[in-house]
């Protein structure tokens, strides 16, 4: 399986574009199994801290989040693909985002071993510091999933260079299905929660009202309160932080247009 | 004409070593010409050995550089730091061998798993290389000092700046490899370095005595770090 998916991993244009010109079942079912093994065994360790139940919660909820978000933007994602001209048809759509979150599933099953180990050593969430421990965990594990997150944009950026003609069409379609994807997956997480699991509250699959209230809603009332006025600047900082985290994607768009003006006669 | 000054060196075309290459001229080699062991690996010939070769200068070198350590207290810290060392490094190497691969390729290397291993056992060889540089120093300290917290910020100095030089070792082997993105390998450093200073606080205690040989109470390292400091130095 990590041979074929290696020469992915390792970007070159030529195997992504011929990835995607031909996405072939087995291909599509390489990927399925990568997200669920990979965000399976991811969620296995994000959950354990709190108790081995827990583990076995988030370990089918990660890939679930994963696999509901492609269902809910799927549709919406193949059609904006095709409106904004980047000739890709639903089925490569789908496959070019399998393929995307199928690089961050290899990454964070690769850390896999290094998230196991943090979570035998940090103190228990019996401990009187759980709080404290939980939150660190929190930290790491968000730091990690925007870390692979970025690396699958990256190679997903790569993917649409390499088979849409147009560089700004390319730019185009990869922000519509960024921006998607974030906005359903921020919610349908919220809606899957919980998934780190509060040390005072008890384990459960999923909370007692899943769909009460949005992650914007609670996001903004969190803000307020930490910050009190001044939300709003703390929410734009966060913004440019994350804009500033993709600046590889941007750099890659970037390269290529001077690539492609520096190749004009 | 060509100006002295700006004229550089060519670099030497590596060549593969000897395949029955003793200990000491491996050890040579990845102090002087990491290119050439490099090749070695490339080439995929006597891997095992060339393995245990570089596994044998690793367990050696970790093993002096426990026993200084070992040194700031003596008594069962003084074979129990040696061992400690060994197993912590061997942990951690087997902890982040996977994710060396997947961040190697990302970084658009076609290495093979087995050749990244053994690139991580030559950057382990060379960390304990170096590691063996600063023992005297070290020793010099553990018998002057009886701050842990000093002596325990000499020892991770000493520790940051091998990693560093051994880390130019995979570095040099990504390069090799016929790629010029370095960004994923400079990230696993950061994983790797992170490893390393957790297992440092989950094998504890290295400096200073304790009752057992391992300590059960979980902690993370930093917080490990400001509690034995401030428990220790109140002011």
């Amino acid at each position: 399986m990590l041979q074929q998916l290696s020469p992915l991993l390792r970007g070159a244009s030529g195997d992504l574009a011929s990835w995607l010109h031909t996405p072939e079942r087995a291909r599509i079912k390489l990927c399925l199994l990568t997200i669920l093994l990979g965000f399976g065994v991811y969620g296995l360790t994000v959950g354990l801290w709190r108790s081995p139940l827990m583990g076995v919660f988030v370990s089918f909820k990660m890939p679930g989040l994963i696999f509901l978000t492609i269902l809910c933007n799927g549709l919406l994602n193949g059609m904006l693909g095709a409106v904004l001209g980047s000739g890709l048809g639903f089925r490569q759509s789908l496959a070019a985002q399998l393929l995307s979150f199928s690089i961050a599933a290899v990454v964070l099953a690769s850390l896999t071993p290094v998230t196991y180990f943090l979570t035998t050593n940090a103190p228990s969430s019996g401990d009187i510091n759980a709080s404290t421990t939980h939150t660190y965990f929190l930290i790491g594990h968000t730091f990690l999933i925007a870390f692979a997150g970025i690396l699958a944009n990256l190679h997903l950026a790569k993917i649409l260079i390499a088979t849409v003609p147009n560089r700004r069409v390319a730019a185009l379609t990869l922000i519509s299905w960024l921006l998607g994807n974030a906005f359903v997956g921020a919610q349908l997480s919220w809606i899957l929660r919980p998934f780190y699991g509060t040390p005072s509250i008890e384990v459960a699959f999923l909370r007692d009202h899943p769909f009460d209230g949005t992650f914007y809603e609670v996001v903004w009332r969190s803000l307020e309160q930490i910050f009190q006025g001044y939300q709003l600047l703390v929410l734009l900082i966060a913004m440019t932080i994350l804009l500033w985290l993709h600046t590889p994607v941007i750099r890659l768009f970037t390269l290529q247009k001077n690539n492609q003006q520096s190749a004009k006669p | 004409m060509i100006n002295p000054t700006t004229q550089e060196t060519p670099e030497p075309h590596p060549t593969a070593l000897k395949s029955n290459a003793s200990v000491s001229s491996i050890f040579e080699a990845l102090l002087k010409s990491p290119a050439d062991l490099i090749e070695t690996i490339f080439q995929k010939k006597n891997q095992r050995a060339l393995g245990a070769k570089l596994a044998l200068l690793t367990v050696v070198g970790f093993s002096i550089f426990g026993a200084t350590m070992g040194s700031f207290s003596w008594g069962t810290q003084l074979w129990s730091t040696p061992l400690k060392s060994v197993l912590g490094i061997a942990l951690s190497a087997v902890i982040c061998l996977p994710s060396l691969y997947i961040f190697a390729a990302l970084s658009g290397t076609s290495l093979k798993f087995d050749q990244l291993a053994l690139g991580l056992a030559g950057t382990l060889a060379l960390i304990s290389a170096l590691l063996l540089g600063f023992t005297p120093v070290l020793w010099v300290f553990s018998q002057s000092t009886e701050s842990a917290p000093f002596f325990g910020f000499l020892v991770i100095l000493g520790w940051l700046i091998s990693l560093g030089f051994g880390a130019g070792f995979l570095r040099k082997m990504i390069l090799q490899s016929g790629t010029s993105n370095k960004g994923p390998l400079r990230i696993w450093v950061g994983i790797f370095l992170f490893v390393t200073l957790q297992m440092s606080t989950s094998l504890r205690p290295f400096i200073g005595t304790s009752e057992t040989i391992f300590t059960k109470e979980k902690r993370f390292f930093l917080e490990h770090w400001c509690i034995e400091t401030f428990s220790r130095n109140p002011s």
